[in-house]
């Protein structure tokens, strides 16, 4: 079984909504995508309201005033009065949409597809008529992070009426949900919903974290290793997560465009980690006090999950589109010590792309990038779990990423 | 008011509790049994060869890492390890100038000389008792129970030789196989006992700090060997007796998964073991005491194993990716 610890506190939590933030910092950009912003600074906007328009929409999630703008965020005062802007109403049924409205639905709605790390509408574009298969990925395997998986337990229905949509604009008609097999009470509630149709199959995973990675959960699923560096939907997959199911059912059916963040708080700096439902660009420290303040000194705050997620540098930064989870750390959580390499090989053994990130890291270190490539440090997910289980608390996984930036400017080299 | 930046690092953002130290804590708990029913069997001695021969690798270490200005690394317990490990293969009665001398050895010149923890490539510790064995009065062992002087040397009288030394002439010892498993027979202070090293195996198996695969080869290649080129007529027994005896089991778990001298993906540990086990056959049979001897032969060949058993990185090679299924209607 899986090495990884996990100290999940917030599974038992539904989702709440905390009180809106006096002021929003909404950001601009994401993952390289970025949204110019068509309000201009002073402007009154409407909840829902376009703010930014570009590779992705960004709308406003509180009525107020626009205060500032810059290239990455747009502040927002609040002022509470939740006026909402006119909805786009829709008069087909989505049996008759077609896969291009369904994109164009998924672009004016703001969905992001974190698993693709790109907005939903190229996602869906890439995928329709191409993939045969659909996976629905509802695994979340890293410590401190439930909101996948509250998300699916308090909304199954919009979830499982997501996928239905996100099949129709694939145009694939059977899709496998895959789900973990620590999360039984979703597995039963699965069964429940979709056990006997013909439209899912359920398919329990059994080896953690990062089975939600998507090319290691196409491996699970149907041991088909995909190929580096291509498009997962040009191998005939099309993985999509559990928010952007939710996101497009909801964009769908009440016309709100995507707007709030699931997030779990978690992490030993907060005094009762929760589960919740946040507006974009609520920042980290809003949400500690959201839940019960500090009590320890954080020593991270930590976007995203303790494995891959983000650390930030501020704790005025906001949430995104692609939140799943605020972690405060303390320095309880720091290894303090470390010694050489002792080639315990514990690297070699839990890493789910079978490398030996010794070896490539040891070979970047001295600079063969050749021998790193021959190594396939390519094939690098940036899982995280090599330097997790380092006991000499060497950053392999950093050395893995510089390794394969290496290999990669060797062949596309970047001309600045 | 100034902000206060936070802390910034690449992900992952938690680590597993595991330390060198505390992984090399764990091998010396998983020790301490066998060495508790040495100093029952063998008496107060066995303490004093224990505490000569850690002391010998600790201060070398210390003194290396000094004189050549590196940075102290005596605190990640290796070292101690090194020489409890040394001192458990021998037998109690030793000159206990024999575990100080092959203690700096080991240290220095296996292990440092080399580049320090994770980089040797021989076992120190095997390295070293085999140079011991150059040693006349290495191979000198008391019998269960017998007095013997707590730090004077003991005179040469009434020590006999392992069981080993019976076997190679294909003569069964006169002591119950039970005996040999449990620990009430002769041997190296810390080798005796088959059933408490195993225990002790098992503890670091569950730790997750060894795998089985090296120990498993071993003893199976060994056990495979005996029964098939037996010397005696009695095939089973005396394959027992040999797997029993000689430090073969302490070697196959501790020594023999010791990180950075054996290779490190599954298949290439199979092999590695399987090796030591038919090189330790073969030199029982030309008879030398074979366990150290072929556990550092195979030393050698570790990092070409690693190489030729390469797992296969994720998706690099296309031909063999399967073809995407359909899904089934
Ligand atoms: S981050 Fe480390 S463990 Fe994860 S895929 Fe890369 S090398 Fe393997
Ligand atoms: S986990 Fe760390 S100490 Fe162990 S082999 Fe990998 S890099 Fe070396």
């Amino acid at each position: 079984m899986s090495i990884i610890e996990q100290n999940n506190r917030t599974r038992s939590h539904s989702f709440e909504k905390i009180p809106l933030p006096s002021v929003l910092s909404v950001p601009l950009t994401l993952d390289g995508y970025t949204a110019t912003p068509v309000v201009k600074a002073g402007d009154k906007v409407k909840k829902y309201e376009k703010i930014a328009v570009g590779d992705y929409i960004v709308h406003s999630p509180v009525s107020g005033t626009v205060q500032a703008l810059s290239d990455e965020y747009a502040v927002i005062k609040n002022d509470f009065r939740e006026t909402t802007a006119e909805l786009i109403p829709e008069t087909k049924t989505i049996q008759e949409l077609s896969s291009e409205e369904l994109c164009q639905r998924a672009y004016q709605s703001g969905i992001w597809c974190k698993t693709r790390k790109a907005p939903l509408d190229k996602a869906i574009s890439e995928c329709a008529g191409k993939v045969s298969r659909v996976i629905i990925n509802l695994c979340e395997g890293q410590p401190f992070v439930s909101s996948a998986y509250r998300l699916c337990l308090d909304n199954i229905d919009a979830v499982l009426g997501g996928a239905k949509i996100l099949m129709k604009a694939c145009g694939v008609r059977r899709a496998v949900i895959a789900v973990d097999l620590k999360n039984f009470r979703l597995i039963k509630l699965l069964r429940e919903k979709c056990g006997k149709s013909p439209l899912f199959s359920i398919k329990v995973i059994t080896r953690g974290y990062p089975s939600e990675n998507p090319r290691r959960l196409v491996y699970i699923v149907d041991g088909v290793e995909s190929e580096n560096g291509k498009n997962l939907a040009l191998q005939g997959y099309g993985v999509f997560g559990a928010r952007e199911c939710y996101d497009f059912y909801t964009a769908q059916v009440n016309r709100t465009p995507s707007v709030n963040c699931f997030v779990t708080a978690e992490g030993d700096c907060i005094s009762t980690p929760k589960n919740i439902i946040v507006p974009i660009g609520t920042s980290a420290s809003y949400i500690a006090e959201c839940c019960g303040g500090y009590i320890k000194e954080p020593h991270k705050i930590i976007s995203g999950g303790a494995f891959d997620g983000e650390a930030l540098w501020d704790s005025d930064q906001p949430v995104n589109k692609d939140s799943t989870a605020v972690v405060f750390l303390s320095d309880a959580y720091v290894k303090k010590t470390g010694t050489a390499c002792i080639k315990c090989s514990r690297c070699v053994k839990y890493c789910p792309m079978f490398l030996m990130p010794l070896k490539i890291a040891e070979a970047h270190s001295k600079g063969k990038t050749e021998k790193c490539k021959e190594l396939g440090a390519e094939s690098c997910i940036q899982c995280g779990i090599c330097s997790y289980v380092c006991p000499a608390n060497i950053t392999v996984t950093q050395k893995m990423a510089q390794a394969k930036d290496a290999v990669k400017n060797k062949e596309n080299p970047t001309v600045f | 008011m100034e902000r206060k930046l936070l802390n910034v690092s690449h992900f992952p953002h938690i680590r597993h509790q595991d330390t060198t130290r505390s992984i090399m804590g764990d091998v010396i708990i998983a020790l301490v049994p066998s060495l508790i029913w040495g100093a029952y069997i063998f008496g107060v001695r066995v303490l004093s060869v224990v505490a000569v021969s850690v002391l010998s690798c600790v201060i070398s270490e210390a003194v290396f890492c000094l004189v050549l200005r590196k940075n102290q690394t005596v605190g990640d317990l290796s070292a101690v390890v090194t020489g409890i490990i040394l001192a458990c293969t021998f037998p109690a009665a030793v000159p206990l100038w024999i575990p100080a001398v092959s203690g700096v050895f080991a240290i220095v010149f296996v292990k440092q000389l080399f580049g320090g923890i994770g980089k040797n490539i021989l076992n120190p510790a095997a390295a070293a008792r085999v140079l011991a064995c150059l040693f006349p009065q290495t191979e000198r062992y008391s019998l269960p129970f017998e007095k013997l002087p707590v730090l004077a040397e003991v005179s040469p009288e009434g020590l006999v030789s392992e069981a080993i030394y019976d076997l190679k002439d294909g003569i069964i010892p006169p002591i119950s196989l039970f005996d040999m498993f449990i620990g009430n027979s002769v041997g190296g202070i810390g080798t005796v006992s088959c059933l408490l090293l195993v225990a002790g195996g098992l503890y670091l198996v569950v730790r997750k700090i060894i795998s089985v695969r090296i120990p498993l080869a071993f003893l199976l290649s060994a056990a495979a060997m005996f029964y098939l080129f037996p010397k005696n007529i009695m095939t089973e027994e005396y394959m027992i007796y040999h797997l029993l005896s000689g430090g073969l089991v302490f070697c196959s778990i501790f020594m023999a998964t010791d990180f950075s001298t054996s290779p490190m993906t599954g298949t290439s540990r199979i092999i590695f073991g399987a090796g030591c086990g038919v090189i330790t056959v073969f030199l029982r049979y030309m008879g030398f005491e074979g366990v150290y001897t072929a556990l550092i032969i195979m030393n050698l060949s570790a990092g070409l194993l690693d190489r030729i058993t390469l797992p296969r990185p994720f998706g690099k090679v296309l031909s063999r990716n399967k073809k995407t299924k359909q899904p089934e209607e």
